[in-house]
């Protein structure tokens, strides 16, 4: 009980330090607002392969012959919200940025088994091109998908058949070839908001929070604290609890300004989106800790902070939606603890899968959390 | 009230302190004088319970600072030799914040702060951060910060090091209001006059032991009513201290090839002799001082070192 008080009495008098300093409030309640309207009016506000009302044109050149999977693709570019047009001529066609064009016979190919090439071109570079690639590649994909399926049962499939695969419920097709899986790559606000949200926590937990532990013990504060009756246990858990309630003001602020401000939508599983977020808040606070313990100087800690929480926020899906970079960068995300949380966050918020398939992300930042936490108070030191 | 037993602390090889044995009383100020490096602030260190004692026992009215850490720690304050004050925050936020970790809360608290603000003579500047604060202010906040819990037993390590005169006055009045008002204080100093002017009993340190104690007047009395003649030039060692010989009562301190320290009684009168010995010696006198007994004498006097070093 006296140790609870304790911690508590630490606590509160660490985060109103913490509020104190103008650095963190810049960067807990100012910056990741303004990273959040800027980075996400650069890469497209709410998604351009979200807004219905506006598909994107997409060129397309297929031959007469071509046979009805031109159709399923037409259908599934559809699907990714494409405006799919067919212009007469070749200077109109060269006029599009997106381009798409399937070969003589195409149809007859693919189903006789022998290989044919569908080409697509797109002007310009950045993120929506990448995006792009990766939609009409998915239209293209399902498309052989459920070819597979409906040739499996031998015969040569027909229109039918795909009418018919199409009517089934898509979880069928979710079992039985992943490229059935719909998802909408997360664009615009909806990944800036929970990218930034989730870096600048890191950020402000590294710098500022370690900083105070750096400064404190560098000026004699923490060696006056030894001095007094507050055990060592209460002095670590009371540092450890005002990190994490910065940690979760600055997520709660930017929650609700997402939600306010840019209409963010954090999807139908919310309790476990703030479990997710409450558990990314204890293992920055617990990391905040051991760095803090570690780092011999103030200008250290503050270099320590940056680079970490920047490389860690960039190979970790922060920066970009994660999905539009290399296999191998997706991998290594789900290494990283940045990872785990935006792929979490992505699963339940864009992908609209329930709370039960962010399990694992919550179990590994939770886990992080309490092995980290537990080295901090192991490496606690008053001087 | 605080009483020490063969209390050793260890850093690897180097032994910090070694073996110190005191017991200190209320309303009484006990001194810890040496030079830097005598293993002063780690005996306030293994005191204060911020450093593990290697050997030997802390007890703070009766409660070992180990075995009992908490309600030891309860009944002392601490003055640190550096300044340990949120720069951030105000005199009041300060004084505040060490008085809610000894567990002072609400209107009690307030009442404290008020007083020891009073008493440090902040109270119109108390709402200030620290930082705008001069040296001394910082120095008499310092000091209420270690007071704020009204402590049994105050621990000051150098709290004069580098405070301007009229600072240093005001802070030595705290201290021995403090005692006055029945606390027990312990006092470390290498400033040989500060412990002369304040301290009840001393404990002289060198090299992490204690090599005397007792009350001034004690102390004073080892020496015997010896002055203290100190000579700066080029000697040779043998001829000098066998050329001294001959002067009567002369007892050589200390010698080496530029210094010679030189205790004896009435040292005025036989300088005229100690001179004739030493030009017997083919010594070249450039300088020379004399002092008349004090603990900066004693301390030369046992250890062949200046205290200030
Ligand atoms: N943390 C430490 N590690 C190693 N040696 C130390 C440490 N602290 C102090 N010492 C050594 O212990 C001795 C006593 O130091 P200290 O107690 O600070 O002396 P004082 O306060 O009398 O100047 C010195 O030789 C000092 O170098
Ligand atoms: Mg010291």
């Amino acid at each position: 009980m006296t140790m609870l008080r304790s911690a508590l009495f630490i606590a509160r008098k660490d985060v109103a330090n913490m509020l104190k300093q103008k650095e963190t409030l810049l960067w807990t309640f100012l910056m990741p607002i303004l990273f959040f309207f800027f980075i996400g009016q650069v890469t497209g506000g709410f998604g351009p392969s979200t807004d219905p009302d506006r598909p994107d044109p997409i060129a397309l050149r297929a031959p007469d012959d071509g046979g009805f999977l031109v159709e399923e693709i037409v259908r599934r570019l559809e699907d990714e919200n494409y405006r799919v047009d067919r212009p007469e001529t070749d200077e109109e066609f060269g006029s599009y940025a997106r381009r798409l064009t399937i070969p003589e016979g195409f149809t007859d190919a693919v189903l006789a088994g022998t290989q044919s090439t569908i080409t697509f071109a797109r002007s310009g570079e950045g993120t929506r091109v990448s995006l792009d690639r990766v939609r009409v590649n998915r239209a293209v994909y399902t498309v052989l998908a459920d070819l597979a399926v409906a040739s499996s049962t031998g015969s040569r499939p027909t229109p039918e058949d795909f009418a018919k695969l199409a009517a089934m419920p898509r979880a069928l097709t979710l079992e039985i070839e992943p490229a059935g899986e719909r998802k909408v790559i997360p664009t615009g606000y909806e990944q800036t908001i929970p990218g930034t949200m989730v870096m600048f926590t890191m950020l402000v937990l590294l710098t500022s929070g370690s900083i105070l532990l750096v400064i404190e013990r560098q000026q004699g504060l923490l060696r006056r604290l030894a001095s007094t009756p507050i055990s060592r246990g209460a002095v670590t858990l009371g540092k450890w609890g005002a990190r994490m309630a910065l940690g979760l003001i600055q997520i709660g602020f930017a929650m609700l300004v997402g939600t306010l401000l840019f209409g963010m939508d954090w999807g139908s599983a919310l309790p476990m989106v703030l479990l997710l977020l409450f558990s990314w808040a204890a293992f920055n606070a617990s990391l905040g800790i051991v760095l803090g313990n570690l780092a011999r100087s103030e200008a250290q800690m503050a270099g320590i902070g940056v680079m970490t929480s920047m490389v860690l926020g960039a190979l970790g899906g922060c920066w970009w939606p994660i999905e539009i970079t290399p296999a191998w960068m997706q991998q290594l995300q789900l290494a990283l603890p940045t990872g785990w949380i935006m792929d979490g966050l992505h699963t339940l918020v864009s992908f609209g899968q329930g709370s039960s398939a962010a399990l694992p992300h919550l179990l590994a930042t939770s886990l992080g959390a309490v092995v980290l936490g537990w080295i901090g108070a192991r490496t606690f030191r008053y001087q | 009230m605080i009483e020490l037993t063969s209390l050793r602390k260890e850093y690897g090889d180097l032994v910090a302190v070694d073996g110190v044995e005191f017991a200190a009383q209320a309303g009484e100020i006990f001194g810890l004088l040496g030079p830097n490096g005598a293993g002063k602030s780690t005996t306030i260190g293994c005191i204060s319970g911020l450093l593990q004692p290697t050997a030997g026992r802390v007890r703070v009215l009766g409660h070992d600072i180990v075995a009992d850490a908490v309600a030891a720690k309860q009944l002392l304050g601490i003055v640190p030799q550096e300044l340990a004050l949120y720069e951030d925050l105000s005199a009041r936020e300060n004084l505040a914040y060490w008085g809610g970790a000894y567990g002072l809360r609400g209107a009690e608290l307030r009442g404290r702060v008020d007083t020891v603000l009073e008493t440090i003579g902040l109270l119109d500047r108390a709402k200030e951060p620290v930082k705008k604060y001069s040296g001394g202010m910082k120095r008499r906040l310092n000091f209420g910060c270690g007071v704020i819990h009204e402590p049994k037993v105050l621990l000051l390590d150098e709290p004069t090091v580098g405070v301007d005169p009229q600072s240093r006055v005001r802070l030595l009045d705290l201290v021995r209001a403090q005692a006055e008002s029945g606390t027990c204080v312990l006092y470390t100093t290498h400033y040989m006059e500060e412990a002369q002017d304040l301290c009840d009993r001393l404990a002289i340190m060198d090299n992490g032991k204690i090599i005397a104690l007792g009350t001034l007047e004690e102390l004073r009395g080892e020496l015997d009513e010896r002055d203290l003649l100190r000579l700066t030039g080029t000697f040779d060692a043998q001829r000098t201290r066998a050329a001294l010989a001959g002067v009567d009562e002369a007892e050589v301190v200390h010698v080496d090839e530029t210094s010679l320290m030189i205790s004896m009684p009435d040292a005025w009168s036989k300088l005229p002799a100690v001179f004739g010995a030493l030009a017997a010696a083919d010594a070249d006198v450039r300088a020379t001082t004399m002092t008349q007994p004090s603990l900066e004498t004693l301390f030369i006097k046992l250890t062949g070192r200046e205290l200030r070093e």
